[in-house]
């Protein structure tokens, strides 16, 4: 998964969101070392779309702006979210045991 | 779009920008990136011309990559390296023959002129045959649904 796919799950790992509240939870999850446009967003989203991960919903209000859709994650989205945090936390759980640190803690 | 007119001018040239993107991807996606330009550019001229000019660099970078990546995904540049590949070779095989004939006939030297651009004409006209066939096959509805 790259950081991107990781990223967009996890925005929507909250519940049903439309594009620019993707890229505002992404960006915000991210910070300043990686920074995503809407082209990477949008990119990643089809690609999901496509994998059966992520599926577009209904939008949640009738006052919603026409011109966005809403996307939310799909079961199988939310199991492969699930596997690569378990593969992630098994990652930092070998890096501990080699006392390899993150290094904002290091100081 | 935002009334400043330095936005509403960058909000038209990355409308139109997304029109470089192949059409599948403009048309699901295009009015969505460009609403979100337009939000982010309203909130970054609140934020300063800092921001601005921050949201500019990734908005061009993500632009140039999105172009790349998206017409990467129709396999378009892949079919057209190979339908060049086989005209070169079915044109390359062609002069050859041309050569192996012009040992037996006397051509002068504007007939030889007149057979290298039948020739060179050739290698255009079927580069872009192969590249439509190509494209053609490889968008056939298929038997089973992709996932």
């Amino acid at each position: 998964m790259t950081p991107a796919v990781i990223h967009v799950l996890l925005a929507l790992a909250g519940g049903e969101r439309h594009g620019y509240a993707i890229l505002k939870d992404v960006q915000l999850s991210a910070g300043s070392r990686l920074r995503f446009g809407p082209g990477t967003i949008y990119g990643t989203l089809q690609r999901l779309m496509e994998a059966g991960w992520v599926e577009e919903a209904a939008a949640p209000d009738a006052d919603a702006d026409p011109r966005r859709r809403y996307y939310r994650m799909t079961r199988s989205g939310r199991d492969a979210l699930g596997a690569e945090v378990d593969r992630l936390g098994a990652l930092l759980d070998t890096a501990r045991a080699h006392r390899i640190r993150p290094r904002a803690s290091r100081s | 779009m935002t009334g400043h007119p330095a936005a509403r001018l960058e909000s038209r040239l990355y409308r139109a920008a997304l029109r470089l993107c192949p059409a599948a991807f403009h048309r699901d996606h295009g009015e969505e990136m460009a609403c979100d330009f337009d939000e982010a550019r309203g909130a970054a001229a609140v934020a300063g011309s800092r921001a601005v000019w921050a949201l500019r660099l990734l908005i061009v970078l993500d632009l140039v990559r999105t172009i790349g990546v998206q017409w990467l995904r129709t396999g378009l540049p892949a079919i057209a390296g190979v339908a060049a590949c086989i005209s070169l070779g079915l044109v390359a095989s062609i002069a050859s023959m041309g050569r192996w004939l012009a040992g037996r006939v006397a051509i002068d030297h504007e007939t030889s002129e007149g057979v290298g651009f039948v020739l060179l004409s050739s290698v255009a006209v079927l580069v872009i045959v192969t590249t439509i066939v190509f494209n053609h096959w490889m968008q056939r509805p298929r038997r089973t649904a992709r996932r």
